[in-house]
């Protein structure tokens, strides 16, 4: 009836896990009580869960990947705190079971439920509003591709206390993750958390990529969007070339693993080289999927905080392309050590420095913005300003690891570590905070507060720099990744440096926490009334309302030129104030997409557990779920001509009311 | 004595030559690209400073000497020659990493919004500034891709290492979570301990029992993946007698972190009486106790076998994973593992 569950795969005995349990069940419960407590059920499912908005679906995104990165840092400063003292005789707190489910978890986290989320997230609120569109070109698939992301991660989170997650890393390779080595289920949640998350992913990308080609405003032509949306573009088509590659991989595997084939496994002419050359075809373009919409929101902040047009705006949009192609040829750089000849490792060395051009071009042209601007300290410029530096030092540890003869000393320990860390939390991770500053008054009328930002940056800067460059050292001092304890007393100092370093992000983590609590509570003060916050707003999404109305703009507007806002301001129709309006169609809720993430999320947990009647309802209820929703004709209604006035009307006084301040 | 390597010869006259080079190209290379700035020619006090900023990785370098640092004092011929090959690099990107983190806080700091004068942004050749923005970056790439075409050619860990002397022949056997070393020219075997002698080169034969992992002597050098069902090869030498630690480097399970040992390298008369001892002392390695040690287990002690039957245990181990009817995948797998 239960397939593989039973109660003891609950983790009654290990006091750390019960714990985590306990936090995140009386978290859950307080929220859930409060949502009761102050009757918001009707109006969260109606306005939230239900809702089909690109800027509320963008919300619910970034809320998640804030979640998750609570989650995912949990596990880094527990897997620093272990390494931290598991020196010798003594083994730490955790056993290896808990710390390989540890470091498994992290990276899964790290990479599918918070990054993932968080730009998918930017991309929803920001990307619409900037091309001048009313919603995505899918407004339902958008809500679809967001509860199968929050369900997946919900089977992460469901993992802690219900059964083990996999022992086998993030990467999962295989023979460790088939079946004879991991005969558990913590690999099987790993499978569908990621497989759920990934089709979600697959989704956004095909959303997005028709949302940016078919919906600009009129005039708008590729080499006139702005320098976010262009990122945008190219992670989508990097999302819709690789998840697919990512999803056939975990199905081999899924094969292997639960009908006994051997695609991966050592045995009966099955060879797992495959997989990691699958994986990695997937893996490496899946950090440019990360890192390319980052790069785009630093373009945005150093333009609009310079008070400048970005330089080489031509230059920068041929390097994302460069990037986006390039990312494809480099997959093998991952396993330099794996055998291939001479030749082999010297191209895909060759071919993953070349990326290093476009990458410098990009850092050279932010420059030369700053160059003979007005440079405003605000907190997504000191985002900015730290990934620049940071980031030329993990592209020259990358450079270093590129060449085969060097990889083959470093790869595999604490120095590749440090390098992705210092790609991925300056490169993709400051520049998500850099736009969730940036953007958050757009999204919620008023700022976040620039004193506790400031505070939370320099915690996570400098904690970075105490927590990763001591890994750089502990490479050359020849210390292995994924090590639960060891024998070496010359690494415990750098270790305790960075589980210090650790201890740093935290305090940042409390202070941003803090942030949003304080912004909250003094939003009378940081009120955009003007919709163009920064002031030097280029772009249409600063020519509307903040929030934004439900349809963005009463009239789609026109562009003549790049920054388009920027010709607006100059030429004093910035302010449109159309003599009529008209009804505008939008796409109605619907509860479709929440039902079928939920669906999903059954399904998934009975595949995991081989629980097969529970996996056969999921799937059959997405099926049917789907079908009432094809069959539904009207799913759209029209918000009448009067109430688009009225909300203009309001708008333009309030402009009115800005403009002494201004 | 040994030093007709190939390996270890050629990349120590490239650093001979280049490492004073290098480091004056990183500082004129920086003031070259400043005077291009009007505002960012350096004085004599910025000039001071820049210099400070070239000593960063002389002191660097110098306070990472010390031999507790296994990659930072090397061994063998190959870790030398990967760690010229890492410091090589490493100065060449300081050409445009340096002026880069510098050029950020000046530009930040000189173009502050909160500065009294305001600048005015005149139509400046932002043409020829964006030529030099992609050529910079292209030529340093072109001159990292020639150097790693060149290496990775030389440091291919295939590549057998040139002497005099006869290769120490290891047949080296990844189980969960321990090292067995076959020596089949010696007909023992050890678990956890690699004896070799100092300056002739060690041809090691690679696979595993179980899954992928990865033989790494970081004092000597290079790492390959040991991989069941198929067979690496990785060629080090030692030319400094010494005790340090291998290991494997690759995450192979719950008792991964014991899964390293103790390599010793001892003159050639060290290493004879140390062959005698293991015979005299030694037991048989036999299927038996091989299928015993294949069990999973951790913790494991230091052991030696005077003898190894049959002979080709190490063969044996790989064909077990491709059974007969599987003939064309094991053809596959053999030409993927032999390139």
């Amino acid at each position: 009836m239960f397939g593989k569950l039973s109660l003891s795969a609950i983790p009654f005995h290990v006091p750390i896990i019960m714990w985590s349990v306990g936090f995140v069940l009386v978290g859950a419960a307080v929220i859930l009580a409060l949502i009761t407590y102050y009757r918001k059920w009707g109006y969260l499912w109606h306005e939230w869960l239900t809702s089909v908005d690109h800027k509320r679906i963008g919300v619910m995104y970034i809320i998640l990947a804030l979640v998750m990165l609570l989650r995912g840092f949990s596990d880094a400063i527990l897997m620093r705190s272990q390494q931290a003292v598991a020196l010798g005789a003594d083994h730490g707190f955790l056993p290896p079971a808990h710390y390989d489910q540890i470091f498994s978890a992290h990276g899964t986290i790290m990479i599918f439920f918070m990054a993932m989320p968080f730009l998918v997230g930017l991309m929803n609120v920001v990307v619409p509003l900037q091309i001048g569109a009313r919603d995505v070109a899918f407004p339902f698939m958008n809500s679809v591709s967001l509860w199968l992301t929050v369900f997946s991660a919900g089977l992460v989170m469901v993992s802690l206390g219900v059964g083990d997650f996999s022992h086998a890393g993030w990467t999962g390779y295989p023979p460790l993750s088939g079946l004879r080595y991991s005969p558990g289920t913590g690999v099987d949640y790993w499978i569908w958390s990621i497989q759920l998350s990934g089709l979600g992913s697959l989704m956004t990308g095909i959303n997005f990529l028709v949302t940016i080609l078919r919906m600009r405003a009129p005039g708008m032509t590729l080499m006139r969007m702005p320098i976010f949306t262009w990122t945008a573009l190219c992670t989508n088509v990097l999302m819709i070339l690789a998840f697919p590659v990512l999803t056939v991989t975990l199905a081999l595997l899924t094969l292997d693993r639960y009908l006994g084939m051997h695609f991966f496994t050592n045995a009966l002419g099955g060879n797992f080289m495959m997989y990691l050359n699958l994986f990695w075809i997937w893996g490496h373009p899946e950090v440019y999927i990360l890192v390319l919409p980052a790069f785009g929101v630093f373009s945005e902040v150093v333009s609009i905080l310079c008070g400048k047009r970005l330089f080489g705006y031509t230059s920068m949009i041929w390097a994302t392309v460069a990037i986006t192609v390039l990312s494809f040829t480099v997959w093998l750089h991952h396993f330099f050590t794996m055998g291939s000849s001479a030749d082999v490792n010297a191209f895909f060395g060759i071919m993953t420095m070349i990326i290093a051009v476009p990458t410098g071009v990009k850092v050279f042209n932010w420059l030369f913005t700053m160059y003979q601007g007005r440079v405003r300290f605000d907190t997504p410029m000191l985002w900015t300003l730290a990934f620049m530096v940071t980031f030329v030092l993990g592209g020259m540890t990358g450079v270093m690891l590129a060449i085969p003869g060097a990889d083959y000393v470093l790869h595999n320990t604490e120095f590749l570590v440090a390098h992705f860390h210092n790609m991925l939390i300056p490169g993709a991770l400051f520049g998500y905070f850099a736009g969730y500053t940036l953007w958050f008054p757009k999204v919620f009328g008023f700022a976040l507060n620039e004193k506790w930002g400031k505070r939370a940056f320099w915690m996570w800067a400098s904690g970075f720099y105490l927590a990763f460059i001591p890994l750089y050292v502990l490479g050359f001092l020849g210390m292995p990744r994924r090590l639960e304890y060891y024998t070496n007393p010359a690494w415990q100092p750098w270790l305790q440096v960075a589980a210090v370093g650790a201890v740093f992000i935290l305090v940042g983590i409390v202070f941003q926490i803090i942030q949003l609590v304080v912004s909250i509570r003094t939003r009378e003060k940081t009120r955009d009334l003007s919709g163009d916050y920064w002031r030097d707003g280029r772009t249409l999404e600063w020519s509307t309302a903040s929030p934004p109305p439900l349809y963005n703009f009463a009239q789609i507007p026109a562009v003549t030129g790049r920054d388009a806002f920027t010709s607006m301001k100059q030429n004093g129709s910035a302010t449109p104030q159309p003599t009529e309006y008209h009804a505008i169609h939008m796409p109605s809720n619907t509860p479709a997409g929440f039902v079928i993430g939920a669906l999903a999320f059954i399904a998934g947990f009975g595949l995991i557990w081989h629980i097969w009647w529970m996996a056969a309802v999921g799937s059959l209820g997405i099926l049917i779920t789907l079908m009432i929703r094809a069959t539904q004709d009207d799913t759209g209604y029209f918000i009448p001509a009067q109430q688009v006035q009225a909300t203009e009307m309001r708008r333009i006084r309030q402009l009115e009311q800005a403009m002494p301040a201004a | 004595m040994h030093m007709d390597n190939r390996s270890s010869t050629a990349l120590p006259m490239i650093l001979c030559q280049r490492l004073p080079g290098s480091v004056d190209a990183e500082s004129t290379g920086s003031s070259r690209l400043n005077m291009k700035m009007r505002y960012f020619v350096p004085g004599k006090k910025n000039l001071k400073l820049l210099r400070y900023f070239a000593l960063v990785p002389i002191l660097l370098l110098s306070a990472c000497s010390s031999s507790g640092y296994p990659l930072l004092d090397p061994h063998g011929p190959i870790g030398q020659s990967e760690l010229r090959l890492i410091i090589i690099a490493f100065l060449i990107m300081l050409i445009p990493v340096v002026p880069v983190i510098f050029m950020t806080f000046w530009f930040a700091w000189r173009y502050r919004a909160t500065r009294a004068e305001t600048t005015s942004a005149p139509g400046w050749a932002e043409h020829k500034i964006e030529w030099i923005v992609w050529t910079v970056p292209t030529l340093i790439v072109i001159a990292l891709g020639v150097l790693t075409w060149i290496t990775t050619h030389r440091l291919d860990p295939y590549k057998p290492i040139a002497s005099p002397a006869k290769p120490v022949q290891i047949e080296a056997i990844a189980l969960n979570w321990k090292w067995l070393f076959i020596y089949p020219d010696e007909h023992v075997a050890t678990i956890n301990q690699l004896e070799i002698p100092v300056n002739v080169p060690v041809s090691f034969r690679i696979t595993s029992d179980t899954v992928m992992t990865s033989l790494f002597i970081p004092r000597l050098g290079s790492q390959i993946y040991a991989m069941a069902g198929m067979q690496t090869r990785l060629h080090l030498l030692a030319s400094k007698p010494g005790t340090f630690t291998g290991m494997n480097s690759q995450f192979s399970g719950a008792g991964f972190p014991e899964m390293h040992f103790k390599v010793i390298a001892t003159s050639a008369k060290d290493y004879q009486a140390w062959l005698s001892r293991i015979r005299q002392a030694g037991s048989t390695l036999n299927q038996a106790r091989f299928r015993q040690l294949a069990q999973p287990s951790a913790h494991n002690p230091v052991s030696y076998f005077a003898s190894v039957q049959p002979p080709d245990l190490f063969n044996q181990v790989i064909r077990k994973f491709t059974p007969a009817p599987m003939q064309p995948a094991m053809a596959l797998m053999k030409s993927a593992s032999s390139h």
